[in-house]
Parts: C-alpha cells; sequence; structure tokens
C-alpha cells in the first residue's frame, strides 16, 4: 500500500515538473529580480546593489505620473470602445446565428493568425498621409491636403489597439453567452418581457462575468502596450511602455524600468479586482 | 358577458415538424375551464412540442390553437404561463425579485406588486426564503418558486413541463399533493406534460395519451385505465398481459388456483419468479413459452418452480384495438 502510494505520488510529482520549473523560471524569477533591482542604485551605469526608495520616487514626479494617467485613461478608452464594438458581435455571434456561427468565429480569430506587428504596419499604410483614407479623401475631393491627425495620434493608436484586442473582449464574452440557458430568455418572454427588457433584466446581468473577463483581456495588454503607440503614436501620445523600454534598452537603468514595471503590475491587479467585482453577478456562489 | 361554454384552451388540428420529424401529427383537443389536465407519453410522443405550442413557444405548421378563444399567436396580452422542467428561475434575482419580474413587465403598478409578491410567496410557503436566491434553494422549494413566479401573473392557463422531473421520489409525492390542491385552490386550468403514468394518474381530471405526434385516447384516469381505447393504452397505462387471440388482462385480473370462479377462461403455468410487496403478491407465470404478471392480494404460498393454475373473468378482460406493436 505504502509503495504504491508512494509510486503514485512520484508519478504525479514527475507530471507537476515541468509546469512547475515553467513557471518558477519563466515567471517567478524574473518578477523577483525585478523586485529586487527596483530597490537597487546605477551608479555610471552600473547597477549596485545598495537598497533605495529613490526609484520609487522618482515615479511619482509628473513626468512619470503623467504618462502614467495618460497610459491608464487610454487603456481605458480601448477597453471602452473594445465593449461597445464586441458586445453586439458576441451577442450576435451566440445568440442570432447557427449557420454562420463557425464563419463569423473565424473571422472574429482571423487577425491574431497575423503578427501584432504587421496589423501595426498595416495602420500605418491606411492612416498615413499617403494612405488609402487621405488618398481617397483627396481623390473625392473632400481635403485639399492630407488630414495630418489620422496617424501618429492618440487616435491611432486607439484605433488600433482595439483593432488587436477586441477579440480578447469577444471570446470570453461569446463563451458566457452561448452557455446562456435558452430557457431563461424564454422564462423572461412567458412572463411579458419584450426582446429589450429581457436583455436589460436577464441577458446582460448574466454576462456580466463575461464583460468582465473580456474588459481585463483587453485592459491588462493595453496598459502594457508599447510597439503600437511607439509606431503610430505621436511624439505627445507616449505610453508608460514605452519608458519601461527605454529603460531597459536606451537608458540602462534596470532598477528604474523594474519600478515602474512594478507599478504597472500593481496598477492592473487594482482594476483587475475592480472589473471582476463590478463582473460578479448577484446570486452566484 | 364571458362565454362559460367556451374552452379555456382549443387544439385544431395542429402539426409541427422539425425537419423529416413530425413531432405533432395532428391534434384535436379541447380543455375546459379549471380542469387538471395531462398530456401523458414516452419522450418523442410531441407532448412537450404541444405544450409548447399552446404556450407561443413554437409556432405549428398547420392549424391554430385558442386559449380564452383568442388565437395564441395574435393575443396582446398572452392568458398562459409556463412552468419549465428545469424551473429556469432568473438566477441573479432573489426569490422576490424572480416572483415579482412578471408583474414588472406587466407594468403593474409598484404599490401593487409587494403584497401581490409577498401573498404569493406565502401562499406557497415561501415567506421565509423571499430574500435568498435560487441556489440556495433545495429543488422543492425552486419548484414553488417557478409556480409562484407564474401564478402571480394570474394566468388563465398554467402549462407545467415535467415540473417534477428533476426531484426524488419522495419529494414528487409530496409535491403531487401539493399541485393538486393547488390547482383547486387557485381554480385556474392546468396542462401538464409528464412521462409518468402514476403521476398522471394520480394528478389529473383528464388524461391525454399521446402516441407518436397523435392523440391515442383522452378520458378521466379511470376510463383510460378500465377502457383503454388501444393496446397501446393498455400497456403504457398500467401493466397488461396480452394473451394470445387478442385478449389483455390486468395483472390485478389473474387469479390464481383456489380463487378462479366457475366460467373462468383458464391456463397451466409454472412460477418463474415471486416477490412480496406487502398488501400484495407479484407472480411471474411462465405460461407454455408466454411470461405472465399477476398481482394477487395478500401472500402466496406458492414457491418458484410450482404448477399453478392461472385465469380471469372474462369480463375482466379489457377490448382492446390492437396496434401495430401487437399485431
Amino acid at each position: 500500500m505504502a509503495a504504491r502510494k508512494a509510486r503514485d505520488f512520484a508519478a504525479a510529482s514527475a507530471f507537476l515538473v515541468p509546469p512547475a520549473l515553467w513557471i518558477g523560471v519563466l515567471f517567478i524569477l524574473p518578477m523577483a529580480t525585478m523586485a529586487l533591482l527596483s530597490f537597487w542604485k546605477v551608479v555610471d551605469y552600473n547597477i549596485v546593489a545598495e537598497w533605495t526608495l529613490a526609484n520609487y520616487e522618482r515615479l511619482i514626479r509628473p513626468l512619470y505620473l503623467g504618462i502614467f494617467w495618460r497610459t491608464i485613461k487610454l487603456a481605458l478608452i480601448v477597453t471602452f470602445i473594445s465593449m461597445i464594438i464586441g458586445y453586439p458581435v458576441a451577442y450576435f455571434l451566440a445568440r442570432k446565428t447557427k449557420r454562420f456561427r463557425l464563419t463569423l468565429l473565424v473571422l472574429v480569430i482571423l487577425p491574431l493568425w497575423t503578427s501584432y506587428l504587421v496589423r501595426t504596419y498595416a495602420w500605418m499604410l491606411i492612416l498615413g498621409t499617403n494612405g488609402a483614407i487621405n488618398q481617397t479623401l483627396q481623390a473625392l475631393g473632400l481635403t485639399h491636403e492630407p488630414v495630418a491627425w489620422l496617424l501618429y495620434s492618440d487616435f491611432a493608436v486607439t484605433l488600433a489597439l482595439v483593432h488587436i484586442y477586441v477579440p480578447f473582449f469577444i471570446l470570453p464574452l461569446y463563451a458566457v453567452l452561448e452557455k446562456l440557458d435558452p430557457r431563461l430568455l424564454e422564462a423572461a418572454k412567458d412572463l411579458g418581457g419584450g426582446r429589450w427588457r429581457t436583455f436589460l433584466h436577464v441577458t446582460l446581468p448574466l454576462s456580466l462575468p463575461g464583460i468582465a473577463t473580456g474588459c481585463l483581456f483587453v485592459f491588462i495588454p493595453s496598459m502594457g502596450a508599447f510597439v503600437t503607440p511607439e509606431l503610430l503614436g505621436g511624439a505627445r501620445s507616449i505610453m508608460i511602455g514605452s519608458v519601461v523600454a527605454q529603460q531597459f534598452g536606451v537608458s540602462f537603468d534596470y532598477p528604474l524600468g523594474s519600478a515602474m514595471s512594478l507599478a504597472i503590475l500593481a496598477i492592473i491587479l487594482v482594476f483587475a479586482t475592480l472589473f471582476l467585482r463590478a463582473g460578479k453577478p448577484a446570486g452566484a456562489a | 358577458m364571458e362565454d362559460t361554454q367556451q374552452p379555456d384552451v382549443r387544439i385544431r388540428g395542429i402539426v409541427k415538424r422539425f425537419g423529416a420529424f413530425e413531432a405533432v401529427a395532428g391534434i384535436d383537443l379541447d380543455v375546459a375551464r379549471g380542469q387538471f389536465v395531462t398530456l401523458l407519453g414516452p419522450s418523442g410522443c410531441g407532448k412537450t412540442t404541444t405544450l409548447r405550442i399552446i404556450g407561443g413557444f413554437e409556432t405549428p405548421d398547420a392549424g391554430e390553437v385558442l386559449v380564452a378563444g383568442v388565437p395564441v399567436n395574435e393575443a396582446a396580452k398572452r392568458h398562459t404561463r409556463m412552468v419549465f422542467q428545469s424551473y429556469a428561475l432568473f438566477p441573479h434575482m432573489t426569490v422576490r425579485a424572480n416572483v415579482a419580474f412578471g408583474l414588472r413587465m406587466d407594468k403593474v403598478p409598484k404599490g401593487e406588486i409587494a403584497p401581490r409578491v409577498e401573498a404569493m410567496l406565502g401562499k406557497l410557503g415561501l415567506a421565509d426564503q423571499a430574500g435568498k436566491y435560487p441556489r440556495q434553494l433545495s429543488g422543492g422549494q425552486q419548484q414553488r418558486v417557478a409556480l409562484a413566479r407564474a401564478l402571480v401573473t394570474q394566468p388563465r392557463v398554467l402549462l407545467l413541463d415535467e415540473p417534477l422531473g428533476a426531484l426524488d421520489l419522495k419529494m414528487r409525492k409530496k409535491m403531487q399533493g401539493e399541485l393538486k390542491a393547488l390547482q383547486r385552490n387557485v381554480g385556474i386550468t392546468f396542462i401538464y406534460v409528464t412521462h409518468d403514468q402514476e403521476e398522471a394518474m394520480n394528478l389529473s381530471d383528464i388524461i391525454v395519451v399521446m402516441e407518436k405526434g397523435k392523440i391515442a385516447q383522452v378520458g378521466t384516469p379511470e376510463e383510460v385505465y378500465r377502457r383503454p381505447a388501444s393496446s397501446y393504452v393498455a400497456d403504457f397505462v398500467g401493466e397488461t398481459n396480452f394473451m394470445a387471440g387478442g385478449v389483455a388482462v390486468r395483472p390485478e385480473n389473474i387469479l390464481i388456483g383456489a380463487a378462479l370462479p366457475a366460467g373462468a377462461s383458464r391456463g397451466k403455468g409454472v412460477v418463474r419468479a415471486k416477490s412480496f410487496l406487502g398488501a400484495s403478491t407479484r407472480i411471474e407465470i411462465d405460461a407454455g413459452g408466454q411470461t405472465l404478471f399477476a398481482t394477487v392480494p395478500g401472500a402466496v404460498a406458492l414457491e418458484i418452480g410450482d404448477a399453478v393454475e392461472y385465469g380471469w373473468r372474462n369480463e375482466d378482460s379489457l377490448n382492446l384495438t390492437m396496434t401495430e406493436d401487437r399485431k
């Protein structure tokens, strides 16, 4: 008996080793390193293991605080727009179509098959001064010179981030809406609820967990985005992800970069808690 | 003046197909006001589809349904409410909010909703559960919430789709009694769907036995049991021994040995199995290749392997049309 238990335990452990290593080496170790680094100093481009809070003090200076605030604002706007666009799509997919469901699902997922970078560059071709939109507008005689704010602006960054992340909103919401018991909607209709009120009182509240997950899936990568704002943003539409990249690349200030990364993590945790709390339906276990 | 002669539900020639499958193949039925009517049959016989057509959840391919004289699909205000098999309670609403839902949708004045909801909760013994969520309730309590939610809107006809199916046997028996009492109390028409013939016998004023999308027989439980219209009905409602020569006899009408009166039809067989059920004993008789079941009162001295003479009074045999499965 005991021998068999020991053998079972050994077998179970063997299966747990790869994921444990994976999480340990690729997640916990880097996080711990960053946490440590964020309390160290940089002297003459060298990292010195001396304890300091200076990196965190620098974070709350107006310059960085402003960028943090801009980033949160932009990420929230991207999340909100993704919700407005994604909800009807997920709803239609889950509840209104059977015949085109697979085709439409593939269309939602299709952009994810191309690189994030390719999609970002594609927007440059569309939005640029010689891009598709400006050329069309000029050909139609609607403007005489290219519309400048299309590219290298908050508009461009928001547009591209929504485009890139909206599938991450649609898919979890779709999963929730698809599982929604159709009898509940029949019951609501039976009790005199029209389409709109059935949606408002039954479908919407029961899809809150999907909305919350979707928001989280869009908000988190938007908070950390740096390639898209780098390429499509203007000089003033810098986001915190780019600043972090600078610390690790150009400035060689790992401690400040680490402190910033941990601050982003903290912000995400706060918003994640808010989203999930808001998304917990009444009466849930 | 309301026409009291007019049936609450009038079904005329309804047909419903799902692809190549004809779920309902032409049904006519009148349901009188205040009756407890059960649609009884095995799965796939069209009973649930018929109920869903009455409730307006499905549109028939042919025929029409009138509830209180108004075609179901054209009614501005519907007169039916459904109690679903799985209850379909709104999980994000309290018991109170679930029950108030229909009144809110009907735009009943706010001041009127609360007292009506509380009264209905009280009537169904749910006063203490009003603030709870459905998942915090037992199956029987959820069942009562579903009933309260439908009844509070004062429908003319209540439709129930195997509402006791999810409950355990003991709870089911208890709820059967409560349902019947409730129906008498509120005095409205109940149309009930089940595949459980005992439940149908226990609850109904009228049983509608269904077979392959059609009605096999309509009658009181006694009529359906004592004078089944076909071998199908005799087989589905209660148990029946089908003898050679087209004779059918209920197990309780099979008599054994000395109990056989003069002039009874007789046969000889061997006891193959027996089980003592308390008030009666059930005996399985091997009658020359055919198996018969007899239910005799009290205990029986016979043992397995004993030879036995069985028979029945000729007036006790059922007069049946043999349907395909028995020909």
